[in-house]
C-alpha cells in the first residue's frame, strides 16, 4: 500500500511533449483514473510510473521513495495491459506465477498465492489452460490475477476493459471496483472512456495535450469543470457551448439573451478578461416546454427541432436557435416524426449554467 | 451423370494432369541423375538416350568411395553446415531482436545497411571474401567455410520481421515481472519465434550444404573439402576423361541428407515458404 506522487513530471518524444509538468498526489488505497482523448499523455504518465519510459524532468514517489531511477521490477508495481499481454506459451497458472517465480518465492507459497488469487477471480478451473483457449473476459481475469498475486504496492491499469464487449465491460467494471476496495491497493487506471472514469474513480485526472486539466472527484469535475476542455470532455452528450457577449447583466448570444442575477453578473465583472465569453450548459439542464407561441420572453427560447435520437429511457433532441445548434436530453419519450421541424420552447436552468473566459478558463 | 458432375470431374482430371506434368519437369533431372549414377559413362552420353540403365552399375558407388574419402567429406560438410546453421540462428535472432524491439540511435540506418546487402549478388562478394580469408590465413580451414555464413542478412531480416509481430506489451509485462533484457529475449521472445527459427534453420542448412563455389575456392586440401567440392573432382578424376557416372553417384549420396531433412520437416518447410514467401535452397 502506498501513496503515489508525481511532481512536475515531463516527458517528450522528439518534439512532442507527451507529458507536460504533471503533478498528482494519489493517496494511499485510492482509485485514481487518468482520462483524456487519445494522445493526451495518460498512457505515457502511467508508463512513467511503471518505469517503462524514462522521464525527462520531475519526480515520481511511491510511498516515501523516489523511484524514477529504479527499474520497473524494483518499483513494486503491477501492470495490466489493454492487450492483456499474457505469455502465449504458458498456462494461466504459469502466467500468474511468473512474477513470483522471478522473485524466487518458494514453490509452495507460489502455488498457494496463485490458487488464492484464482479463487478471488473465480478462474480456478482455467488454470491449466493456455491463453488461446480462454475467452476475452477470462484472459482479462488472468491478467488481473497476475497483478493481484504479486501483491504490489500499486496497480497500474492501462485501458484494461476496452477489448471486452459492452455487456462484459459493465460487469467487469463493477467487479474491478469491488476488488480494488477489498484489496485496498492504490490503483492508477487509464481510460479514454469518461463513463468508465466517472464510475470507477475516487478522483479523476483529466489530461489534454500533456497538461493536467483538472484533478478532483468525478462529482466535482462534472459540476464544476475548471475549463472548457474538461466541461466538454466529461458528460454525455457533450455540453452545449454558445459564444456570447456580456452587457448590463445580460448574456447576449445574438439569437437569444439570458438575464443573469446580480451575484453572477458581479462574478463576471470581477473575473472576465473581456466581454466576449462562452456560455456552457449541459443537455440535461435545458428543458423543453410546449410548442412555442409567445415571443419576447427571454427565459423561453424558441428553437427548431432538427433531429431526435430516441434511446428508450431518454431522448436526445438536436435543435437550432437561429444558426446556433443546441442539444437537449430529456426523460420524455419523443418520436422524431412527431416533432420534426416544430418550433419548441427551451428553458435554461440558470442555476446550472457555466461561463468561460476567452482563454477557456471557467468564470463560474 | 449430371452435367455439373461431369464438369467437376473434368476440372479434377485437368488439375491432376497439370500437377503431374509440372511435377514431372521438376523430378526429371533428379531422376536422370539417380538413374545415371547406375550407368556407364558411355551409356550416359549415348544418343539416342536410354532412360533405365542397361546394366545396373553398383560399382559406380564403390568407385566413388575409393576415389574420394566420402566419409571424411560427408563429415566435413555436416560439421560446416551444422555449425553455420547454429551460428546464423544465434546471430540472426539476436540482431533481429535488437532491430525489432530495442530503441537505439541509428537503428533504422543500420538495418537498411544490412538489408541492402541482401540484394548484392553472392558472386560479387566472392573475391573480397577470398582476400579477407586469405589474409587471415584461414585457407584450407573449417573456419573459412563457417565464418562468412555466421552472419546472414536474410536471417536478420526474417527474424526482425517475425519479432516485430510480437506485441511490445508482452515484453513490458516481463520487464515489470522482473526479467532482464536477455531473459526476455531467451524465455519470452525465442519460444514465440520457434516457427521462424525452424524455417530459417532449414534454409541455412540447405544453403550451406549445397554451397559449391565458396568451398571450392577455399579448399585445396582433399581432406578438408566438402562433399560438393569432392564430387566436382570425381568428374575428371581419371586422366582427363569425363566421368559423369561418378559425379552422379556422388551427387546421389550428397542429396540424401537434404532429402531426409525434407522428409522429416516437410510441414515446417512449407510453413517456412509461407512465412517468408521464398523457397529453401538455391
Amino acid at each position: 500500500m502506498a501513496r503515489v506522487q508525481l511532481e512536475n513530471l515531463t516527458k517528450s518524444f522528439g518534439k512532442v511533449v507527451a507529458v507536460n509538468s504533471v503533478s498528482l498526489d494519489i493517496s494511499d488505497r485510492s482509485f485514481v483514473v487518468l482520462v483524456g482523448p487519445s494522445g493526451c499523455g495518460k498512457t505515457t504518465t502511467l508508463r512513467l510510473i511503471a518505469g517503462l519510459e524514462e522521464k525527462d524532468k520531475g519526480e515520481i514517489y511511491i510511498g516515501d521513495e523516489e523511484v524514477s531511477e529504479l527499474e520497473p521490477k524494483d518499483r513494486d508495481i503491477a501492470m495490466v495491459f489493454q492487450s492483456y499481454a499474457l505469455y502465449p506459451h504458458m498456462t494461466a497458472f504459469d502466467n500468474i506465477a511468473f512474477g513470483l517465480k522471478v522473485r524466487k518465492i518458494p514453490k509452495d507459497e507460489i502455488k498457494e498465492r496463485v490458487e488464492k488469487t484464482a479463487e478471488i477471480l473465480r478462474i480456478e478451473n482455467l488454470l491449466e489452460r493456455k491463453p488461446r483457449q480462454l475467452s476475452g473476459g477470462q484472459m482479462q481475469r488472468v491478467a488481473l490475477g497476475r497483478a493481484i498475486a504479486r501483491n504490489p504496492k500499486v496497480f497500474l491499469l492501462d485501458e484494461p476493459l476496452s477489448n471486452l464487449d459492452a455487456k462484459l465491460r459493465v460487469q467487469m467494471r463493477g467487479e474491478l471496483k469491488e476488488l480494488q476496495r477489498s484489496l485496498g491497493v492504490t490503483t492508477v487506471y487509464v481510460t479514454h472512456d469518461q463513463v468508465e472514469a466517472m464510475t470507477l474513480a475516487d478522483r479523476m485526472a483529466v489530461l489534454d495535450n500533456g497538461f493536467l486539466q483538472q484533478y478532483d472527484t468525478p462529482k466535482e469535475i462534472f459540476e464544476r469543470p475548471s475549463n472548457m476542455f474538461t466541461a466538454g470532455f466529461i458528460g454525455s452528450p457533450e455540453m452545449n457551448f454558445v459564444k456570447c457577449s456580456f452587457k448590463n447583466s445580460t448574456l447576449d448570444a445574438g439569437e437569444f439573451q439570458l438575464n443573469l442575477t446580480k451575484d453572477l453578473s458581479d462574478i463576471i465583472r470581477d473575473k472576465a478578461s473581456s466581454s466576449e465569453l462562452t456560455l456552457g450548459i449541459r443537455p440535461q439542464d435545458i428543458s423543453i416546454g410546449g410548442v412555442s407561441e409567445k415571443t419576447g420572453d427571454t427565459t423561453n427560447i424558441p428553437a427548431v427541432v432538427s433531429f431526435v435520437e430516441t434511446l428508450g429511457t431518454s431522448s436526445i433532441v438536436h435543435l437550432s436557435v437561429g444558426d446556433t445548434p443546441l442539444v437537449v436530453e430529456t426523460a420524455k419519450f419523443i418520436r422524431y416524426d412527431e416533432v420534426k421541424g416544430l418550433k419548441m420552447n427551451l428553458k435554461f436552468d440558470l442555476n446550472n449554467i457555466h461561463v468561460f473566459d476567452t482563454n477557456g478558463d471557467t468564470i463560474f | 451423370m449430371s452435367k455439373n458432375k461431369k464438369l467437376r470431374i473434368t476440372v479434377e482430371v485437368f488439375r491432376e494432369a497439370v500437377l503431374w506434368i509440372v511435377g514431372g519437369f521438376v523430378a526429371l533431372p533428379f531422376l536422370w541423375m539417380t538413374l545415371g549414377s547406375f550407368k556407364t559413362q558411355a551409356e550416359i552420353v549415348r544418343i539416342p538416350i536410354t532412360f533405365l540403365p542397361e546394366r545396373w552399375m553398383f560399382d559406380n558407388f564403390y568407385e566413388v568411395i575409393t576415389l574420394i574419402n566420402v566419409t571424411r567429406l560427408f563429415l566435413n560438410s555436416t560439421l560446416i553446415a551444422v555449425t553455420t546453421t547454429v551460428g546464423a540462428l544465434i546471430t540472426s535472432a539476436m540482431a533481429g531482436y535488437a532491430f525489432a524491439k530495442l530503441r537505439f540511435r541509428g537503428r533504422e540506418a543500420t538495418f537498411m545497411l544490412i538489408f541492402i546487402t541482401m540484394i548484392i549478388p553472392y558472386f560479387l562478394t566472392l573475391i573480397p571474401s577470398y582476400v579477407i580469408v586469405y589474409r587471415l590465413r584461414l585457407i584450407n580451414t573449417y573456419w573459412a567455410a563457417i565464418i562468412p555464413g555466421l552472419a546472414n542478412s536474410f536471417g536478420v531480416f526474417m527474424m526482425r520481421q517475425f519479432m516485430m509481430s510480437i506485441p511490445n506489451d508482452l515484453l513490458d509485462a516481463a520487464k515489470i515481472d522482473g526479467y532482464s533484457e536477455f531473459r526476455i529475449f531467451w524465455e519470452i521472445v525465442l519460444p514465440l519465434t520457434k516457427p521462424a527459427l525452424a524455417s530459417l534453420s532449414i534454409f541455412v542448412f540447405m544453403w550451406s550444404w549445397q554451397d559449391f563455389l565458396w568451398p571450392m575456392l577455399i579448399f585445396s586440401n582433399k581432406d578438408m573439402m566438402t562433399l560438393q567440392v569432392g564430387i566436382n573432382y570425381l568428374q575428371a578424376v581419371r586422366a582427363g576423361v569425363l566421368n559423369y557416372q561418378y559425379a552422379m553417384a556422388g551427387s546421389t549420396i550428397a542429396i540424401v541428407p537434404v532429402l531426409l531433412v525434407f522428409l522429416f520437416m516437410q510441414n515446417q518447410i512449407i510453413k517456412g515458404v509461407t512465412i517468408t514467401g521464398m523457397k529453401g535452397g538455391g
